[in-house]
């Protein structure tokens, strides 16, 4: 079997427009995961990559989103239901801020010792902390 | 209205050999709502790649999880000589493969024996358990572990199994077949099995869509995805048809993961003859740069390995997606209108692996 792996980046703003349009389309929410670009180069030290991968007759799409540092982004867990675990993890793991989740576990869903430790920004991890406290 | 109570399910319990929590909101003896809690065995272990050497991260890699701990140390290696543009000799590729249903069978086995505790049924979790000694007994042969193997490297596979001994396993597994057979009539025929299983803990087809469902949980429920389909290892050379069943409950998902045993049985019958000679391993020299998607199927399911390289030894990033976490959003849908005494048969009929989840 053929089965066809495509890259695909967008932009934040299209993100549910995009999300939308895989739904539509019939695709299968596979995963949502993340990345830290600090070690590719200086340019985006501060930057993560987001990356949302469908399936469809075994061909396999991951939509790439480039989120930069205080970013906010939206939740698709409206659009595809079981999302909601993947941005949890997402939340506590690089401390990225995703709004409209349809269960937030508000920083719980992994106890780590440090907070978000794959995000290599520090002073992403104090904002984690400060807000994560205001959220409580 | 009737009044609400919120009961906490584990992450302790007896159905559980790992733990996971539910909040079951409870209205009389029916669960209105679950809500997960994960975090307890979160090991950080896909940080590790950032420390770890690529070629000595297979290790860790394994050691996701004790019972599909071949396949994720499989997937890894797929994952980066996909990258590397590594060719494995086929005899790596076949001995992979044959390792990688063996683990399927004691896998499903496992899970057998767990659901049979569950219900209560003591003695037919033992005649799984026993049949299962077989398989470990073939894995302590070939490999030397019965449970980490460490048999596989980026390259292929770091030992070799003996022409006749593969003939032995064949023989073995013919042999096997018969003792599955008598546990498949209780767990399939048995009143009182089917009695605790069918009917309970339903997944639509729409359902599991949706929800992302994988593996056994997915084909259930009848969508007919199993990514052994896609062609990886030696799978082109065993032909099989994808098991599905249409019921969508626990008795639908038990029915095909025990159809999965004889279609594995049978997919190592048809590549024990077709191994070619030669060698299991080729030398892999450099370092990996780029990016790679694989998918596998795990037991439990569809597994997803990212991994990101930058043309060092250490690699920037590696991403597991294991079935369990991706089944935990339909496992509370299944829960939603459940009794509460049908909860632990429920739970287990995803077969969770808490490991795999957290990493």
């Amino acid at each position: 079997m053929n089965a066809k792996i495509e890259v695909r980046e967008t932009r934040l703003s299209l993100l549910i427009e995009e999300t939308l349009i895989m739904k539509d389309a019939g695709y299968r929410l596979v995963q949502i995961g993340c990345t830290s670009l600090a070690a590719g180069s200086v340019e985006h030290a501060n930057t993560l990559e987001l990356f949302y991968s469908y399936d469809k007759n075994y061909d396999l799409v991951n939509l790439k989103v480039l989120i930069g540092k205080n970013a906010e982004i939206p939740s698709i867990s409206g659009i595809y239901p079981a999302a909601y675990l993947y941005e949890n993890e997402i939340h506590d793991l690089f401390g990225v801020f995703i709004k409209g989740m349809s269960l937030d576990f508000k920083g719980n869903l992994y106890k780590t010792a440090i907070p978000c430790p794959l995000n290599p920004d520090f002073q992403q991890k104090m904002r984690y902390i400060i807000a994560g406290f205001e959220r409580e | 209205m009737i009044k609400q109570t919120i009961i906490p399910f584990g992450p302790q319990h007896p159905v559980l050999p790992e733990p996971l929590q539910l909040d079951l909101v409870l209205e009389d003896e029916k669960v209105v709502q679950a809500i997960p809690s994960i975090g307890y065995v979160h090991r950080g272990l896909e940080t590790l790649v950032t420390r770890q050497e690529y070629q000595e991260f297979v290790y860790v890699a394994e050691r996701i999880c004790g019972i599909c701990s071949f396949i994720h140390g499989m997937g890894y290696c797929q994952a980066v000589e996909e990258i590397m543009k590594v060719e494995v000799p086929a005899r790596g590729v076949f001995l992979r493969t044959i390792w990688a249903e063996l683990s399927r069978i004691h896998s499903h086995l496992l899970w057998l024996g767990l659901a049979a505790d569950a219900f209560g049924f003591e003695n037919l979790f033992m005649q799984a358990w026993r049949i299962r000694e077989t398989i470990l007994d073939i894995f302590e042969e070939t490999t030397g572990g019965r449970v980490i193997f460490s048999v596989c490297k980026v390259g292929g596979a770091r030992k070799d199994i003996q022409p006749d001994t593969l003939v032995r396993i064949g023989q073995t597994l013919e042999k096997m077949k018969k003792d599955v057979k008598s546990i498949e009539k209780v767990f399939l025929k048995d009143n009182s099995v089917r009695h605790r299983l069918a009917g309970i803990g339903i997944l639509t087809n729409e359902e599991a869509h949706s929800l992302g469902a994988v593996g056994p949980v997915m084909r259930a429920s009848g969508i007919k995805v199993d990514t052994r389909m896609l062609g990886y290892a030696a799978y082109p050379d065993a032909e099989f048809e994808i098991i599905t069943e249409t019921a969508g409950d626990c008795y639908a998902r038990c029915a095909v993961r025990i159809h999965e045993i004889y279609q594995s049985i049978d997919i190592i019958r048809q590549l024990i003859p077709k191994t070619p000679d030669g060698p299991v391993d080729v030398k892999v020299i450099g370092a990996p740069q780029g990016e790679s998607y694989m998918r596998l199927e795990q037991p439990r399911g569809e597994v997803l390995y990212y991994i990101k390289a930058n043309g060092t030894r250490l690699l920037d990033r590696f991403r597991v997606r294991t079935p369990t976490f991706a089944n935990i959003p339909p496992l509370v849908k299944m829960l939603k209108g459940c009794d509460f005494a049908d909860v632990p048969n429920i739970i287990l009929t995803i077969d969770p692996c808490i490991s795999c989840t957290e990493r």
